[in-house]
């Protein structure tokens, strides 16, 4: 089912969609979670439960608005027994549903094989209900959404940011796909910027930040983000090639910063 | 009450409605009648916009009034020619708010007293965390006290505080976290652990019997020249601080700059990347003083180097996929141990080998101590895997110091168990 040569990972955030855009229609306004996140996992982390495949990551979806009306994502929750001297424990974020997807990556250049299965464990309609929600919400704020350093170097975020913050790990989430290689992975380690087009549409600029692994850089991502319920998403991005030099990570002065937008944008 | 109505004053004047420039506040103590009365006349004189802060109340009572600067004269004048003396208690208001003002947002990070009083739920700055040791030090003198092992780059000094309960050079074990300047949930759990040890050495019985036999050394800010740069102008930095000649690039990756397949694969040649392993093994202060202290020391049993983030624990290799001589144990060690961390919070973590777990990584910690003869060689990464990453919210400071040290106790109590 799966294949990777070459040098283990370890398992970071890796593709997870298919090939195919209309396997994912049904899912374009939802956003997913990091795989492997640690208070999803307390799911699944009962002695009884046999783990996953170790490549097939199990995924847990959420809608945007969910992502936003949970009060905390830092709560910690588990299923299993405990011992008594725990903290408190508000509930877990709710999902859309979870996926499995795997990943096939084969001895010649092409870009690796992604199969996804995903079960709903939310009504559609109820789904459709929370994206338009959060649109209404984003769209009559009486100021467009500007912000910096998402979350900040304590790894707060401000509750007015959150929205545009979701926005950010989906629209990321979408250059860590195309970015992955069998050797290379990512994670998205913070939004460094955020300016809101006001329009018809929620629509983004930011500036994002990916960490690379096992190289350990910071790179410096440029993306414009688009949305309304009921269509896809819309990402256009541009990555440094090299480290922006002083500003993130080590890496020093880059010439190629310079950054229109083009191409590779992508609906999904 | 001066207190409230200072507030009110700063909470007007952080409102911006109000400004208080050049406004003094003066006190008088009437010592007659007749001074009495004339003090009590002021209220009356509504054009001088007078705030009692103390209002008349008798005689030898002290009146303290805030005089808006256009009323200085006027009122001095008057005082004066009435032979009403006063004294001067504040010079000028608006500075006074402003430092007040500065004070209040400093204020969750102020100076603790006791490490009793110190936050551990949140985040610090170097100078925090050194005045912490001391504190802990001047606390627990007979069980706690603070070596300096070397200088940083830029010349700060690096301090690791030994616990111990007597003996002489005892076997130990060693702890090191924030190698890796931006990991920053490590160093807030070495402070973490530094206190829990001093809490619990008597009466946790494990700890104890660990104690007995074993001295722990702790190094909270393995380096702080990155440190000190994460917080001021790159929260994302995570190699040293040292210049490197022929490059304008800064700084070497610590954890590839130890003598254990050092330039090879998994490591980089090229200063600018965050995985420089140095121009040569030890190149980094930061790195040689431990390799010293270690070899100096000659009886450390145990040592581990605590990053993040993955959600890891790892033992050597990371050079070679060569396994080592000690796999089964210290695979058997790591069950144990991720099983202790994952009993408190139901945090999930793997274990294996740096090269089958993670990526292969030249010249790294554990593979050089592995090599000295140091069998309990252990690399944890700890929360998050990759949401927050290394933002982590200091909420979950604490959670992780408390599931991480179940671990730890485990690879001490083992280390302490098979001494020989």
């Amino acid at each position: 089912m799966l294949n990777r040569s070459g040098p283990k990972t370890q398992p970071w955030g890796t593709p997870l969609l298919t090939g195919h855009q209309s396997d994912l229609t049904p899912f374009t306004t939802t956003l997913w979670a990091q795989p492997s996140n640690h208070f999803f996992t307390q799911r699944s982390v009962c002695p009884s439960k046999p783990r996953a495949a170790s490549f097939g990551r199990r995924m847990l979806w959420e809608t945007l608005s969910k992502a936003l009306l949970k009060p905390s994502h830092q709560s910690i929750s588990s299923a299993c027994p405990l011992p008594p001297l725990r903290l408190s424990t508000p509930a877990l974020p709710e999902n859309a549903g979870s996926c499995l997807a795997t990943v096939l990556y084969r001895r010649t250049k092409s870009s690796p094989v992604v199969n996804i299965k995903c079960m709903h464990t939310k009504d559609q309609k109820q789904v459709q209900e929370e994206d338009n929600r959060l649109y209404q919400k984003i769209r009559h704020q009486t100021k467009p959404i500007i912000g910096n350093n998402i979350p900040d170097s304590y790894g707060h975020i401000e509750p007015a940011l959150e929205p545009a913050w979701a926005l950010a790990v989906t629209g990321s989430s979408y250059m860590m796909w195309e970015k992955s290689t069998e050797s290379l992975g990512y994670f998205l380690a913070q939004v460094k910027s955020v300016k809101q087009w006001v329009n018809d549409f929620i629509e983004f600029d930011y500036t994002v930040l990916l960490h690379e692994v096992p190289t350990q850089e910071i790179i410096s991502c440029h993306m414009r983000l688009t949305w309304l319920p009921g269509h896809p998403l819309k990402v256009k991005y541009f990555c440094a090639s090299e480290n922006q030099g002083l500003e993130d990570g080590s890496g020093m002065e880059s010439g190629s910063a310079a950054g229109i937008l083009h191409g590779k944008g992508a609906n999904f | 009450m001066r207190g409230l109505v200072l507030l009110a004053a700063l909470v007007a004047a952080a409102a911006g409605t109000e400004t208080f420039v050049g406004h003094q506040v003066l006190r008088i103590i009437p010592t007659s009648d007749e001074e009495l009365q004339k003090v009590q006349e002021l209220q009356d004189l509504e054009e001088l916009q007078l705030d009692f802060w103390l209002a008349p109340r008798g005689l030898g009572h002290p009146v303290d009034v805030r005089v808006p600067f256009p009323s200085l004269q006027p009122l001095k004048a008057h005082l004066e020619a009435n032979g009403v003396s006063y004294s001067i208690m504040i010079e000028d208001v608006q500075e006074l708010l402003d430092q007040e003002q500065m004070e209040m947002l400093r204020g969750r990070r102020q100076m603790p007293i006791t490490t009793n009083t110190f936050n551990y739920a949140s985040y610090h700055s170097l100078d925090e965390i050194y005045t912490f040791m001391d504190l802990l030090v001047a606390e627990n003198p007979n069980l706690v006290s603070k070596l300096e092992i070397g200088r940083s780059t830029e010349n700060r000094p690096l301090y690791v505080l030994k616990f111990s309960k007597g003996g002489t050079n005892r076997p130990a074990v060693w702890i090191d976290t924030g190698i890796h300047s931006r990991e920053w949930v490590t160093q807030a759990s070495g402070v973490w652990f530094a206190k829990q040890i001093v809490l619990d050495h008597e009466n946790d019985k494990d700890l104890a019997s660990v104690l007995d036999k074993m001295d722990i050394f702790l190094e909270i800010v393995t380096n702080p020249d990155g440190f000190a740069f994460t917080q001021t102008q790159n929260r994302m930095w995570r190699k040293t601080r040292s210049k490197q000649s022929g490059s304008i690039c800064v700084g070497v990756d610590p954890n590839r700059n130890w003598d254990a397949g050092f330039g090879g694969s998994g490591a980089s040649g090229n200063p600018c990347s965050e995985t420089y392993h140095g121009p040569y093994a030890n190149s980094e202060p930061e790195v040689k003083a431990i390799v010293d202290f270690v070899k100096n020391h000659g009886n450390i049993k145990a040592f581990v180097s605590i990053h993040s983030y993955s959600q890891l624990l790892l033992y050597p290799y990371g050079y070679t996929r060569t396994p080592v001589p000690d796999q089964k144990e210290l695979h058997e060690v790591s069950a144990k141990a991720v099983a202790a961390l994952s009993s408190l919070y139901g945090t999930n973590y793997k274990y294996g080998s740096i090269i089958t777990t993670i990526y292969q990584a030249s010249g790294g910690t554990i593979d050089w101590t592995y090599n000295q003869g140091i069998k309990y060689s252990f690399t944890f990464e700890l929360r998050d895997t990759g949401r927050y990453g290394f933002l982590l919210p200091a909420k979950q400071i604490v959670p992780t110091a408390q599931e991480t040290w179940l671990a730890l106790k485990v690879l001490m109590l083992h280390a302490r168990d098979h001494l020989n």
